[in-house]
């Protein structure tokens, strides 16, 4: 019959079709990567993340794996007297990628076009930049700003050579690190190749390719069908299925991110300290990780996690003590007189609304765990989890009691960043993403202390002061830090996370 | 012929003035200052400074009332000028043209193998009613309609890329990274036009114009083939060619599952991080398609179908 020898050709045609190759790598050693961001741009100045992290750009300042800056492209800076004048001595023999050598002249040139195209230095208040002999350069402010070496360690300041800013929009950049640019596809891949005459460690493997992959699964799957050798940031559930398996190797790295309950503190129960106090004993951290992260995230301590430079290591994590805490509210003047279950104060209910964003999975979830947990010594908490525009609105008005969300503590690698955002009363009071409202004297006047001084360790002292009255006044209850986890195939050798994303450390990464 | 394509094209003029409206509005009353939310892709925070957010304000006019904002918007995009991406600062222009590409590629892929399987399929169902060829399109009717493409995508993988090493798991570097995704994406197309396919040629073959070839003593092969199949091909047409226009802005879950840097992905990204020059662009290209084979389809059946030109001529 005709119609059924049409119907064999048809299968013939699917079953060639389903025949399809796959592309054999040559004898180079090739590292793939499946991640979920995209780098957006080749030109490292307008967004220069994922370029920083591949190795393909270096900045003056680097950060070490406990997020304290350390000699990048310059091997020390210095602040002069008025902390308006930052010089950088830049290292010696040190070349771009194309060939051109690494002076002041060039980083100046290289520095203008960060100042122009991106909007990460807006608020940074730089006057001029001058370049007095080939190996110093120095940035003259309008106003002391003393994290202005952390903002030097943003991807967008990243070196890059004359060639490439004369590009205008670079689509080749040239810089210094241990990786050389190749090629640049947006959402879909990002392509690095070794660069043999780097001034540090010279890497093993001879390319990268970055994959951007949005889904989680499809990253997991990658790595199972051997198209990569490392899938970043995968969901506990995923990982999960990993922990059996001796040919991957899980990685885990907390982030500096915490998750935070941030207090109204101007009206309504928790503008009184010790109602937020009681708050610290009422929550319980440990049962928020395990049964909401599957046990993959760690319950915190001080505002930065103890792993990096700037945590407080001596801050104790405050215990689960229900009856603590209705003792303190007790004391603050919060007793059930009616016997409705619901404490009272004045005639007053407490009854209070928790505010949160569903853009981070996680955080409505915690959300409800909060409200039981609240409930049980008789608060009354109503759940609002909203967009995250639409929950910084209400926080921004006032118009909430409670608000759980996720903060980046060192988008500007240095802590007076996010502190004086969040915590100086000029944050509190203007929108920032801390408490609302709240104000501490001393506080306030460590902040402005700590300004002035440019020595890690001394200013390390204030900051720990500072995170303990933090801990102490309970403006915010710290939930847990942020942690990623990235597997690896057993074939990849050196493989280790660093605490801000600040870099893949490909570099140390080699293929068996 | 020509008079009706020319009055059809001119009929999709108001459509499109009316779509630019409707995504205007959406995006001028949508949560969220765009000033924030550019930000915060551009500085890689959730929490833009103050300083910043003002002057991105002013640089994307949104301190002028909509209907400037609109205004200059549209007389751009008249002159081919559709902006740029506040996400990467390449054009919306350069970045349709990277994305377009791939997604027309995925979709008239998926679309060919939804013809290959259905239209043949459906032929026969529909010629040998209750036949076990029949009872057999039907279940698998039945099943490609159930599961969600997504999940055959999944299956797909596990299946051809893990188990098997055939193909590559997801990405687009060539041919054989599209296979996976268009097959997953034709398994659901063909489900619904296979059974069309079916109705529709059971209902042609009662006829009386075809009792009339069989008596004039045609070959069963020939009544199908030149009688029955050109009519009952019309509201197949119609509706894969609807579909067809779907795959360029649904298929956004397979593009996302196989990273596929098409249209679809595109458009949502650019929705979620509200780019909105960009989604504008993929609003209004995908618009377009729509409208193209919309017209498309009317030619094909103005052609195909007698009965139709009445109406116009």
């Amino acid at each position: 019959m005709k119609c059924t020898r049409l119907f064999i050709l048809y299968v013939c045609i699917l079953l060639f079709f389903s025949s399809g190759a796959v592309i054999a790598d040559g004898g180079n050693q090739v590292l793939h990567i499946a991640a979920p961001w995209d780098a957006k741009t080749s030109d490292p100045h307008v967004n220069g993340a994922i370029a920083q992290r591949m190795g393909t750009i270096e900045t003056l300042v680097d950060i070490n794996d406990q997020a304290l800056l350390s000699p990048g492209l310059a091997t020390s800076w210095e602040v002069s007297g008025d902390q308006k004048t930052w010089t950088f001595h830049l290292r010696e023999g040190v070349k771009f990628h194309d060939g051109t050598a690494f002076t002041a002249k060039a980083m100046k040139k290289s520095l203008e076009d960060s100042l122009k195209k991106s909007k990460t230095f807006a608020s940074v208040p730089i006057q001029e930049i001058r370049a007095p002999d080939d190996k110093t350069l120095e940035i003259v402010l309008t106003q002391p700003f003393p994290s202005l070496p952390a903002y030097m360690a943003k991807g967008e300041s990243a070196a890059l050579s004359e060639a490439s800013i004369d590009q205008g929009d670079i689509t080749t950049p040239y810089s210094t690190g241990p990786f050389i640019f190749s090629s640049y596809s947006p959402n879909d891949k990002f392509v690095a190749v070794k660069n043999p005459d780097y001034w540090g460690k010279v890497p093993s493997v001879d390319e990268v390719v970055y994959h951007v992959v949005p889904e989680a699964a499809t990253r997991s799957m990658m790595l199972k069908g051997g198209d990569v050798q490392i899938a970043q940031i995968l969901s506990p559930d995923i990982t999960e299925e990993y922990k059996s398996d001796s040919s991957y190797t899980i990685n885990t790295k907390p982030i500096s991110r915490v998750r935070l309950i941030s207090y109204n503190c101007e009206s309504g129960p928790f503008s009184d300290t010790k109602v937020r106090q009681a708050m610290n004993y009422a929550i319980n951290r440990q049962d928020l990780v395990d049964y909401v992260l599957q046990g993959v995230g760690e319950p915190a301590t001080s505002l930065f996690p103890p792993s990096i430079y700037w945590g407080n290591k001596n801050i104790q994590p405050y215990p689960y003590d229900p009856e603590k805490a209705k003792s303190m509210l007790a004391e603050a003047g919060w007793t059930d007189s009616n016997n409705d279950g619901i404490l009272d104060k004045n005639g007053e209910k407490f009854s209070v609304s928790l505010v949160t964003y569903t853009e981070r999975a996680e955080l409505p979830q915690m959300a409800e765990i909060i409200q039981d947990e609240l409930k049980k010594i008789g608060i009354d908490v109503e759940v609002k989890a909203v967009d995250i525009d639409t929950s910084e609105n209400l926080k921004n008005s006032g118009d909430f009691d409670m608000y759980l969300g996720g903060r980046s503590l060192l988008n500007a690698p240095d802590p007076d960043w996010v502190l004086m955002a969040d915590y100086h009363s000029s944050g509190t009071f203007n929108n920032g993403y801390g408490p609302y409202h709240w104000k501490n004297e001393e506080l306030d006047s460590l902040l402005e202390q700590a300004r002035a001084i440019t020595d890690s360790a001394a200013r390390k002292e204030i900051y720990d002061k500072v995170q303990q009255i933090i801990n102490d006044e309970a403006p915010v209850s710290i939930l847990s830090y942020y942690v990623n986890q990235d597997i690896t195939s057993n074939k990849v050798k050196g493989y280790h996370m660093h605490p801000t994303e600040f870099a893949f450390h490909l570099e140390d990464v080699s293929l068996s | 012929m020509w008079s009706f394509i020319v009055m059809r094209i001119l009929q999709t003029i108001p459509v499109l003035i009316g779509i630019s409206f409707v995504v205007f509005a959406l995006l001028l009353f949508s949560p969220g200052d765009p000033a924030v939310i550019n930000l915060r892709a551009i500085l890689n925070s959730e929490h833009p400074p103050q300083e910043a957010i003002a002057a991105m304000r002013i640089e994307m006019n949104l301190d002028k009332p909509w209907y400037i904002q609109y205004g200059s918007w549209l007389c751009r995009v008249l002159s081919g000028d559709l902006g740029y991406s506040y996400q990467s600062r390449r054009s919306t222009v350069e970045e349709i043209g990277r994305a377009f590409p791939v997604t027309l590629i995925l979709s008239t892929l998926a679309m060919g193998i939804s013809c290959i399987f259905a239209i043949p399929l459906g032929i026969l169902a529909g010629v040998r009613q209750n036949s076990l060829i029949d009872h057999l399109t039907r279940v698998l009717s039945i099943i490609g309609l159930s599961i969600p493409d997504f999940f055959i995508g999944i299956l797909g993988i596990m299946c051809f890329s893990i188990y098997l090493n055939w193909l590559p798991v997801a990405g687009y570097e060539g041919f054989e990274y599209l296979i996976l995704p268009a097959f997953a994406l034709a398994v659901g197309m063909s489900a619904i036009s296979m059974r069309l396919m079916r109705t529709s040629m059971a209902e042609v073959l009662e006829e009386e114009y075809i009792r009339t070839a069989i008596a004039k003593g045609l070959s069963r092969y020939q009544v199908i083939t030149r009688h029955a199949l050109k009519n009952a091909m019309i509201p197949v047409i119609t509706y894969m060619g609807t579909q067809y226009g779907w795959l360029f802005g649904g298929a956004m879950i397979i593009e996302s599952l196989f990273a596929i840097p098409g249209l679809g992905r595109l458009m949502v990204e650019s929705a979620s991080t509200r780019d909105i020059m960009v989604l504008q662009g993929c609003v209004l290209v995908f618009a377009l398609v729509f409208v193209f084979i919309n017209l498309g389809i009317d030619i094909v059946q103005y052609a195909w179908d007698p009965r139709g030109r009445v109406d116009n001529e």
